[in-house]
């Protein structure tokens, strides 16, 4: 497990996959987002993980898929708006809200793929689907990522 | 209104539905919606909603608690959670110019809830996202609602 600095913070940076495959829980990844200052995120994520207001035919978020959000999140930045909201299949659904409009929309399937959608500030779609065929699938979230910050959404952390 | 003569009918551009959207398909930021909450499930066909004008009832209040009660009968409707309505025109001409899709709102109409119906059109994989999040973006923030009244609450 990442091991905080002793007044409980730690440096926002990308993680490796041997640091990541470390964090066993959801709970680790919420002690990982208050290390980097975003209580508010772990908070939010802890709720979507819980058993709170949850039907019976839905799942909380699942670790893998908060994995997902947790290495995306680690690795790049953002002047935007970030809400999380939780599918009932358990998938983490990340929306940023730009100032000039303009969004992205990420659900982290699981730790390594992610569904992506972007929109121009006149809602028109930027093209970053990764999939060889076009098809909508789920992409690997590295090269989502690559292509959200050649767009100019985000900035390497 | 017959449930028979309600197969397969399609709406008018001029009417409206709501989406029931569970506490945590909605944004903290604003309450509103997010683009998860018009997501296809897997395997899904077709986007689960109730037509407000099928009550007959004008005042929005109304044909909203008439969904309350119907939804009640079928779901756990949960009192955070919130019902987002969409007008079937605007809905339509957005999927239409955003994304080239033509999504068609159909009544489905059954014996438990005859105000049900499903937005169709965008069940294939390479819709599915950018559709949600064009419907998302259809709902007028002043026309999501509580899915819950204290009138509902404990019923």
């Amino acid at each position: 497990m990442l091991k905080l600095a002793k007044d409980g913070t730690l440096t926002r940076r990308a993680l490796t996959p041997g640091e990541l495959a470390q964090i066993g829980t959801v709970k680790d990844v919420c002690r990982v987002l208050s290390g980097w200052g975003v209580g508010d995120l772990a908070e939010r994520l802890a709720y979507l993980a819980s058993a709170e207001d949850q039907a019976e035919d839905e799942v909380p978020a699942t670790l893998e898929s908060s994995l997902g959000f947790l290495a995306f999140y680690g690795q790049v930045s953002a002047q935007a708006l970030l809400n999380l909201t939780c599918s009932p299949e358990g998938w983490i659904c990340a929306e940023w809200d730009f100032a000039d409009g303009s969004s992205v929309g990420l659900w982290f399937t699981d730790c390594d793929n992610v569904m992506s959608v972007a929109t121009n500030p006149n809602g028109d779609f930027v093209d970053i689907d990764v999939a060889d065929d076009n098809s909508g699938q789920a992409g690997l979230r590295r090269t989502v990522t690559q292509r959200l910050v050649r767009e100019g959404f985000f900035a390497w952390v | 209104m017959g449930l028979t003569g309600n197969a397969r009918r399609e709406l008018s551009p001029n009417h409206n539905v709501a989406r029931y959207c569970r506490p945590k398909s909605i944004r903290p930021s604003d309450g509103l919606p997010s683009r998860d909450a018009f997501l296809l499930r897997p395997r899904e066909e077709y986007l689960s909603t109730n037509w407000l004008e099928y009550f007959h009832e004008s005042e929005r209040d109304v044909q909203l608690g008439n969904v309350r009660n119907l939804l009640s009968g079928k779901l756990a409707l949960a009192s955070n959670g919130r019902l987002a309505v969409l007008n079937v025109a605007v809905a339509v001409a957005l999927c239409q110019s955003k994304e080239q899709v033509h999504v068609r709102f159909f009544v489905l109409g059954d014996r438990d809830d005859p105000s049900h119906t499903g937005i169709y059109g965008y069940a294939e994989r390479n819709k599915n996202a950018r559709v949600a999040t064009v419907l998302a973006s259809a709902v007028k923030p002043d026309e999501v609602y509580p899915a819950l009244t204290t009138r509902n609450i404990g019923q």
